[in-house]
């Protein structure tokens, strides 16, 4: 094995997600998405922007298995999304944290056992479940409304419930659309913070926001979604 | 409870949408259980009947028509004759009972038409000889062993009667069990229909779960286990509905002189209805589950 080879086989090693020529389009519509080319590896921290409609919720959706491109290769874990045969796709769905841009909480369930759901589905046992929901829930300040119900709570509240949910699992990929949408900044900071320790754990996170000075804040790698295609713009920034 | 999940992990039962199944199984199962004891109580009552219809054969002994008898010989005459048949028909195969209607019997009927006993005595009144056939009765075999013993005599054998009661015994019966059939595909489709749209509410929690990298058969159990449940209820409440009815209507009927049949009470026709709200559950949670997997087949 040469040196060549060998940073090719590291890299592919922690490599987390990649697209090659990648494009997608809805139906017979026009295309969303297009040339998408880039490779998220692991331990990885990237903020996106991007207009409104740009296709950010749209890749998002690649990225959590789904939608299908119309073109290109899209590698998630090393596995081709759509040559992976379908009873290997939950597995790899349990390493993917999701917070949604319409939260999708259940409505009849308590922010317990909304935030519990992933654990459930994974076969956790209850006492594990019950310890690691109390807790998250004191950290990201709902502690005391882990019996309401989702209607009850405020926007701010439900987001929140939200990503509780998504990091519970401890994902090694970690997708926020717009996460920090309705709270106030303090909280957005708050919760910045809890995805900044997720990722020193390992897990890639990838977050779509248009709070540009969150961004600023916090560094990392920035891209912006632009006429379909990602452009990384973290030293345009930062500069 | 019955078939409470040892882990409920979706507690689908508090949202309200959980009470259109239970609802609509309830009416069906009533109806159900109002047809199937109906069934029972009219085939037994159809039964009885034509068994009633069934039972009596007459055969009529004509006196002797010859004007230069005597009526005391006449009366001997045919006595010797009645009592001749009456030891045929003792020894033929098929018959439990043999039993000559008395004088006594024959003025009553006629009284009517003839008036008071005094006139009877005096005329040429044929003898009956009533016949309860049974098993292994052949009724070409009589008819030929009574030509041969006593050619004169008449055997009056209700056939058509006996044809008409069993058509007609037939056609009810066939017309209650396919009353039967319809309701219960009636009941299976409902639960069906039910179940389903109970399903389509749940579809965003069944993507979600998707999406978290639930199993299909996970999600699919989940919503089997829960039709069930809500089936099974259904069910339970349309038989608590019907049974006490069905008794009410039972008991004004025994007090208005009906017969209610023995069959009703027998474990077999209770294990029948108990069966039902048990067919329903199990319908609505195979429905459940090939519903959700279907659904989920349809996601990537
Ligand atoms: N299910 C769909 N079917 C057809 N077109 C869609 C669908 N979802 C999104 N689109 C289109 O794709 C484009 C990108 O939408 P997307 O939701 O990805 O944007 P976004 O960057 O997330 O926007 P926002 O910042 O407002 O959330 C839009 O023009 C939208 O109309
Ligand atoms: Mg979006």
């Amino acid at each position: 094995m040469n040196a060549r080879q060998a940073d090719a086989r590291s890299a592919e090693l922690t490599e987390v997600v990649s697209f090659r020529d990648v494009g997608v389009r809805y139906e017979t519509g026009p295309e969303i998405l297009r040339d998408l080319n880039f490779t998220l590896h692991r331990g990885g921290f990237h903020f996106m922007t991007g207009a409104s409609g740009a296709g950010k919720s749209t890749l998002m959706k690649l990225l959590y298995l789904a939608l299908r491109q119309t073109r290109g290769e899209i590698r998630i874990f090393g596995r081709d999304n759509i040559r992976v045969p379908r009873e290997d796709l939950p597995a790899i769905r349990r390493k993917i944290g999701v917070v949604f841009q319409d939260f999708r909480l259940i409505n009849h369930l308590s922010t317990f056992e909304n935030v519990a759901l992933p654990l459930r589905v994974a076969g956790v046992d209850d006492l594990q479940i019950r310890k690691n929901v109390t807790e998250l829930l004191e950290w990201v300040g709902l502690g005391d409304q882990i019996n309401a119900i989702p209607s009850r709570l405020s926007g701010g509240q439900q987001q929140r419930v939200a990503i509780a949910r998504a990091v519970i699992g401890r994902p090694a990929l970690l997708l926020a659309d717009e996460p920090t949408g309705n709270v106030d900044d303090r909280i957005a900071m708050r919760l910045l913070y809890l995805f900044e320790e997720l990722n020193k754990l390992g897990t890639t996170v990838l977050i779509a926001t248009h709070n540009r000075q969150l961004v600023r804040r916090f560094g990392h790698i920035q891209w912006l979604l632009e006429g379909g295609t990602v452009i990384d713009v973290t030293n345009t920034n930062s500069a | 409870m019955a078939f409470r999940p040892r882990q409920s992990h979706l507690p689908l039962d508090s949202d309200s949408s959980s009470r259109f199944l239970p609802a609509i199984v309830a009416l069906m199962v009533a109806l159900l259980t109002f047809a199937l004891v109906g069934l029972t109580v009219l085939q037994d009552a159809v039964g009885r009947w034509s068994g009633q219809i069934e039972g009596s054969l007459t055969v009529q002994i004509p006196p002797n028509a010859s004007a230069d008898l005597s009526p005391e010989d006449r009366d001997h005459e045919l006595r010797v004759r009645v009592d001749e048949i009456l030891d045929v028909l003792a020894d033929a195969p098929g018959i439990s009972r043999v039993e000559e209607l008395s004088p006594e019997t024959m003025a009553a009927l006629l009284e009517p038409w003839l008036g008071p006993n005094e006139v009877i005595s005096e005329l040429p009144i044929p003898r009956i000889i009533e016949i309860t056939p049974t098993t292994g009765f052949n009724f070409d075999q009589l008819e030929t062993l009574l030509a041969e013993t006593a050619p004169e005599a008449i055997l009056d054998d209700h056939r058509i009667w006996i044809e008409r009661i069993s058509d007609v015994a037939f056609s009810v019966e066939l017309a209650l069990i396919t009353l039967i059939a319809v309701l219960f595909g009636a009941t299976i489709l409902s639960v069906v229909f039910a179940t389903r749209s109970g399903l389509s509410i749940h579809r965003n929690i069944i993507e979600l779960l998707h999406l978290m990298g639930a199993q299909d058969t996970y999600i699919a159990g989940q919503f089997a286990r829960h039709s069930m449940r809500m089936a099974f209820w259904g069910g339970i409440l349309g038989m608590g509905i019907a049974l006490p009815v069905s008794g009410l209507i039972g008991y004004l009927g025994i007090r208005a002189g009906w017969d209610i049949p023995g069959s009703i009470y027998s474990p077999w026709f209770a294990l029948l209805i108990m069966i039902v709200p048990v067919l329903v559950a199990l319908v609505a949670r195979i429905t459940a589950s090939r519903t959700v997997l279907k659904v989920l087949r349809r996601m990537l």
